[in-house]
């Protein structure tokens, strides 16, 4: 539109001046076509010069909260970019729904940096993929695109509250932990050794094979007869998770991370299951601490926990009603049950309230 | 996107991409350039310094307020206004005497006198300060000045006044700069960058450099309009001629046949279309006038169709008296004995000589019906013995102009005599009116050339005169909406057609008491027409023949065609024409002068006095001399003196800026602290050919740089590094220390590297990055 306008007034300007045959007005006719034409070499140039490099990558933010991205601007010419506008894609990886935001700039000649930031507000992943950047000149006349291949995910994680959970053997498991330290130094555990296996996440540091890891400059671990027990299991049923509003996903999640939160306090480790339809079996992830949580959390997310081609949810179902008496299985209805019997059932709307005040003795 | 929001930098306000120094400068030439637009008006003059200086001022003080002392600018505004309001008050009746001549100088286009109107330039300037700065920086609408200015260049010429190359300058300066600096910050979410003066500085250098693009492109647009003025001027005709060709040929107007007095303002543009088809018995030796409209009255845009009703009125009532003692039944028998009463003269006094009594069959294309187009010294017959009926609209009997030869002595008294000289003495008072107030140079300009009399010599003279003021084209351009047709042909642009020329000299004639009328049809050359197999002679007639000239009243033929248009008169065989060509005009008295003159205002006795005095002076053989012609044709200014200023104000515009960044960043170089130093070191030291991958912490850095930058040791290079990375990571506590030594390094590597650079390159490390 601009554009046109522009051209109008090229038009008129050198209409009027040739018809009055006035030498001022044919000058600015001239210059305008003249400058017209410079814009437009002026925006293959800034094209060329310019570069947007954002800093996409993988992050985790609670919800709600900013997490910023910077993007790295470098301008290789001796004029500086008066506009250029970075071309965004965002959306949650299990909604179809892409937005594309634009994001305006200017850059200076060299190297400058600047910064967006990005909050959800419901738990899951974020695909960021920055597309394009557009570059104008001066009178934003022309704009030409330059394509760019960067792309992160940004996992939203629930809000940071741990459920207030009380576990009847909590002191023994203390205890028993203590024990373990005591006797766990290098080369002097009482505790069978029973292979030495790739690291996982949530595998001790202490049980690193060193010689292992120099040799193959991979990190190995040292499996033990009892490393084979985790202390809590957490299954969770995700039978009809497609008929989940994203406001009830977010308190299903919400109350996986409180509740691994509240079994860690107890410090033991904690196993999470879930059936994965992608991989077609039952995935866990063993939880030992903190970042171990958001791991777990972002490969929870990344689970395929819709049954594809409209099957039933049924092997995600049987998958829990196998699990073991002393697991802790946790449906997408909120409840919490345990050797077949129902523990609590939360509730939605009061949800948060609900772990940051009341304790669960089980 | 539901349930992702993405948090950039806040939303600008109108004003906050306006902060730079830089908008101050192009404000303060926008104002200019709208001052500067009164300066083109003649007969309006004013301090030009004092009416700058106020706008200048005015506006530094508001910006100067706006962003340094917003809380205080509210107050400033009002009171600032009020105190114009009291200046207002105080000086009410000086104002108001130089308003009052502005606006009678509006209306009249010309005054008597000349007032300096400095004092209300001045609050003019003040206010336009105001209302400019209220728009742009308070409302924050660029487009809304934006297409006032552009409307003001482009419209004001059509009321005749002309913006200047400097007025245009500046307020394209002024529309690029704030469009630009609008762009900058425009953008519903923008990124956020490290520090708002950075961004700042940042929309005032694009503005800048888009300036300074637009005043190179201007002085190159200067140089190609001085030396391809005609080409571009032929260029934009064509354009326009292929335009309302196509435009004229779609909706049928080419078809529309010449028949009006319309006094055109624009360009004539011809399709060639053909219109008549004309048929002669003889091949002429004369060139035909084939008149479809005569023009009485004229009323400044158009002559209002002539009806010698009323003349006939008053000689048909004047009948059986001694003044007319003659008996026409009716008043339609009298006209049309009348209009055929030369020709019939002329056939009872050429008896013997019939065969110069030529036939003439005229027919439409298109089988359309148009206007009657009449030959002189003619009268209309059915075509019998020359062409049949269906070939033809109608046909006529007439006489070439050389072949008029009645003698009022010849004839006897009778019914002839007296209804010609009733006749003529009738249309003398009719045909002789002219509107002087249309057209008050036109009569000044006669009224100083009244030696001249006889109608031979008057011709000679307007010939004369039209060959000395003006040139014949077909593209004159447009005529400003408040300006006379002919009065602007004939003292201003000298350019224009044959409805121009014709316009000119029917009121010349009328003005030198000849009588005379403005008329309008087709001219066929004899070299238009093709001998036919039965002997005759056709003539295809196109819209390119139409033609306009003025007719005069001559005692022994009537009413005869003069051509007067240039590129016609060749070939003419008008009476008139060949008889002035024995005139000798020793002395025209060429006045009237330019657009706005001032003409003296004379009661009719001074006028008559003048004119006798005149009358006397101009036998005086010292003054047989002609007056320089081109006296009156406007000057074009230097072709030379624009582009020299233009390059002038470039260079200004560039030096300025320049020394003021550099000795801003000089200062701020003493005080940033030793990151910010080593920031520009690597930018300096990148500009000069290093390797943009280091950012300055990688472990290889010192090795790197004193490798490239010989006078720089490793250890200095390490301890530059390390001071900056304290800086960054350390305590808290800033060492003074580290940033004198990281400075020191800055400045001897600037010192050496700009050594090292190309002429080119240190305009640029001095004067646009500044680094040393």
């Amino acid at each position: 539109m601009r554009n046109v306008l522009f051209i109008l007034v090229i038009v008129l300007t050198g209409y009027i001046g040739g018809m009055y045959q006035q030498p001022p007005l044919m000058m600015l006719f001239v210059a305008e076509i003249l400058f017209y034409i410079i814009m437009f070499l002026l925006c293959l140039l800034f094209r060329h010069c310019i570069q947007a490099e954002p800093a996409l990558r993988h992050g985790a933010a609670e919800k709600g909260s900013l997490l910023w991205w910077d993007v790295k601007v470098r301008n290789k010419g001796i004029l500086p970019v008066s506009r250029f506008c970075l071309h965004v894609d965002c959306g949650y990886r299990q909604e179809k729904d892409v937005r594309r935001k634009f994001l305006y700039g200017s850059a200076p000649v060299g190297e400058s940096r600047q910064r967006f930031g990005l909050r959800g507000d419901h738990c899951g992943l974020i695909d960021l993929r920055a597309g394009w950047v557009r570059v104008y000149d001066y009178m934003s006349l022309f704009a030409m695109k330059k394509k760019l291949s960067c792309a992160g995910t940004v996992a939203v994680l629930p809000r940071d509250i741990a459920l207030h959970v009380e576990l009847p053997s909590a002191g023994w498991s203390q205890m028993d932990r203590r024990l373990e330290q005591a006797v766990d130094l290098p080369g002097e555990t009482h505790n069978e050794l029973r292979q030495i296996r790739e690291y996982k996440t949530g595998d001790s540091f202490r049980h690193i094979h060193w010689n292992q890891t120099a040799r193959t400059d991979r990190l190995f671990v040292k499996e033990f007869e009892k490393d084979m027990e985790p202390f809590i299991e957490l299954y969770l049923d995700t039978a009809g998770y497609a008929r989940l509003t994203m406001e009830q996903a977010d308190a299903f999640y919400q109350l996986v991370w409180s509740m691994v939160k509240g079994f860690l306090r107890h410090e033991t480790t904690v196993r999470v299951c879930w059936y994965d339809y992608g991989a077609g079996s039952l995935m866990h992830a063993d939880v030992m601490d903190e970042a171990g949580c958001g791991d777990m959390m972002v490969e929870l997310y990344a689970a395929v926990l819709v049954p594809r081609d409209g099957r039933s949810d049924r092997p995600s179902m049987e998958a829990a009603l196998s699990a073991r008496r002393s697991a802790y299985i946790l449906g997408l209805d909120l409840g919490w049950y345990r050797d077949g019997q129902l523990l609590h059932r939360f509730s939605a709307e009061g949800l948060e309230h609900e772990i940051e005040t009341d304790v669960f003795a089980v | 996107m539901s349930g992702i929001r993405i948090v950039s930098g806040k939303k600008n306000r109108g004003w906050d991409s306006l902060r730079s120094p830089v908008t101050l400068l192009f404000l303060i030439a926008g104002v200019f350039g709208l001052l500067l637009f009164c300066r083109g008006m003649e007969g309006i003059s004013y301090d030009a310094w004092k009416v700058y200086f106020a706008a200048a001022v005015t506006c530094t003080a508001l910006w100067y307020f706006f962003f340094y002392h917003r809380k205080q600018f509210v107050c400033f505004f009002l009171a600032s206004l009020c105190v114009l309001g009291v200046v207002i008050y105080i000086w009410r009746e000086e104002l108001w005497e130089q308003a009052s001549y502005i606006f009678r100088f509006i209306r009249e286009q010309s005054l008597s006198e000349s007032v300096t109107v400095t004092g209300l330039m001045i609050l003019a300037a003040m206010l336009l300060s105001y209302v400019v700065f209220l728009i742009e920086f308070i409302i924050g609408n660029h487009v809304v000045l934006y297409v006032l200015t552009t409307l003001l260049l482009v419209v004001t010429p059509l009321l005749g006044t002309y913006p200047a190359v400097e007025t245009i300058l500046f307020i394209v300066l002024f529309q690029a700069a704030f469009w630009v600096l609008r762009l900058s910050g425009a953008g519903r979410s923008r990124l956020r960058t490290e520090r708002k003066a950075r961004r700042d500085r940042l929309t005032g250098r694009s503005a800048l450099a888009a300036g300074l693009i637009l005043l190179a492109v201007f002085g190159a647009a200067v140089v190609l309009v001085n030396v391809f003025s005609g080409q571009l001027y032929t260029f934009i005709y064509r354009a326009d001629s292929a335009v309302q060709r196509q435009v004229r040929h779609a909706t049928g107007a080419d078809r529309v046949m010449v028949s009006g007095g319309t006094v055109s303002r624009a360009n004539n543009y011809q399709t060639g279309r053909e219109h008549l088809t004309v048929r002669v018995s003889e091949l002429p030796t004369e060139t035909i006038y084939l008149k479809g409209f005569t023009g009485g009255d004229y009323t400044g845009e158009r002559w209002e169709s002539a009806d010698d009703t009323s003349v006939f009125i008053t000689l048909y009532e004047q009948q059986n008296t001694d003044a007319l003692p003659t008996g026409f039944s009716s008043l339609a028998v009298m006209q049309n004995f009348y209009e055929e009463l030369y020709y019939g003269l002329n056939t009872r006094e050429n008896l013997s000589s019939m065969h110069v009594r030529r036939q003439m069959a005229v027919s439409y294309a298109d089988d359309s019906y148009g206007p009657l187009y009449t030959p002189y010294f003619s009268r209309q017959y059915d075509g019998a013995g020359f062409v049949s009926r269906s070939e033809m609209n109608y046909a006529f009997q007439y006489y070439e102009g050389k072949d008029m030869d009645i003698r009022e002595s010849d004839l006897q008294d009778g019914p002839y005599i007296q209804i010609m000289g009733a006749y003529e003495e009738a249309i003398r008072q009719v045909y002789t009116r002219v509107p002087e107030e249309l057209v008050p140079r036109l009569t000044y300009m006669c009224r100083h050339n009244r030696q001249y009399e006889t109608p031979e010599e008057v011709t000679a003279l307007i010939l004369e005169l039209l060959n000395a003021r003006a040139v014949y084209t077909l593209t004159p351009g447009w005529t400003p909406m408040n300006k006379n047709p002919v009065e602007y042909f004939l003292f201003e642009s000298g350019r224009g057609y044959c409805q121009h020329f014709a316009s000119a000299a029917t009121l010349m004639y009328r003005l030198f008491g000849v009588p005379a009328r403005y008329a309008t049809g087709y001219v066929v050359q004899p070299s238009d027409f093709r001998q036919q197999e039965d002997g005759s002679y056709l003539a295809e007639v196109t819209d390119r023949d139409a033609h306009a000239w003025p007719e005069i009243f001559v005692k022994d033929t009537g009413w005869t065609p003069v051509e007067v248009t240039p590129s016609q008169a060749e070939g003419s065989g008008s009476v008139i024409n060949f008889l002035a060509e024995d005139i000798s005009i020793d002395h025209i008295n060429n006045v009237g002068g330019a657009a706005g003159s001032v003409l003296p205002d004379m009661s009719p006795e001074e006028e008559e006095e003048e004119t006798d005095e005149y009358d006397e002076e101009a036998l005086t053989e010292e003054e047989t001399a002609p007056p320089e012609v081109d006296e009156e044709i406007p000057e074009e200014s230097s072709p030379l003196l624009i582009p020299a200023l233009s390059l002038a104000g470039i260079v200004i515009l560039l030096v300025l800026p320049a020394v003021y960044l550099k000795r801003v960043r000089r200062r701020r170089l003493d005080t940033m602290d030793c990151r910010k130093v080593f920031a520009r070191f690597l930018d300096m030291v990148r500009f000069c050919g290093f390797p943009a991958e280091y950012e300055g912490g990688e472990k290889e850095f010192p090795s790197v740089v004193s490798a490239r930058l010989p006078w720089l040791t490793e250890q200095e290079a390490s301890d530059m590094q390390q001071a900056v990375s304290r800086r960054a990571y350390g305590p808290g506590t800033p060492d003074l220390e580290d940033d004198a030594f990281v400075r020191d390094i800055y400045r001897r590597s600037a010192k050496e590297l700009y050594a090292g650079l190309k002429w080119y390159q240190k305009l640029v490390f001095r004067y646009w990055y500044v680094f040393g």
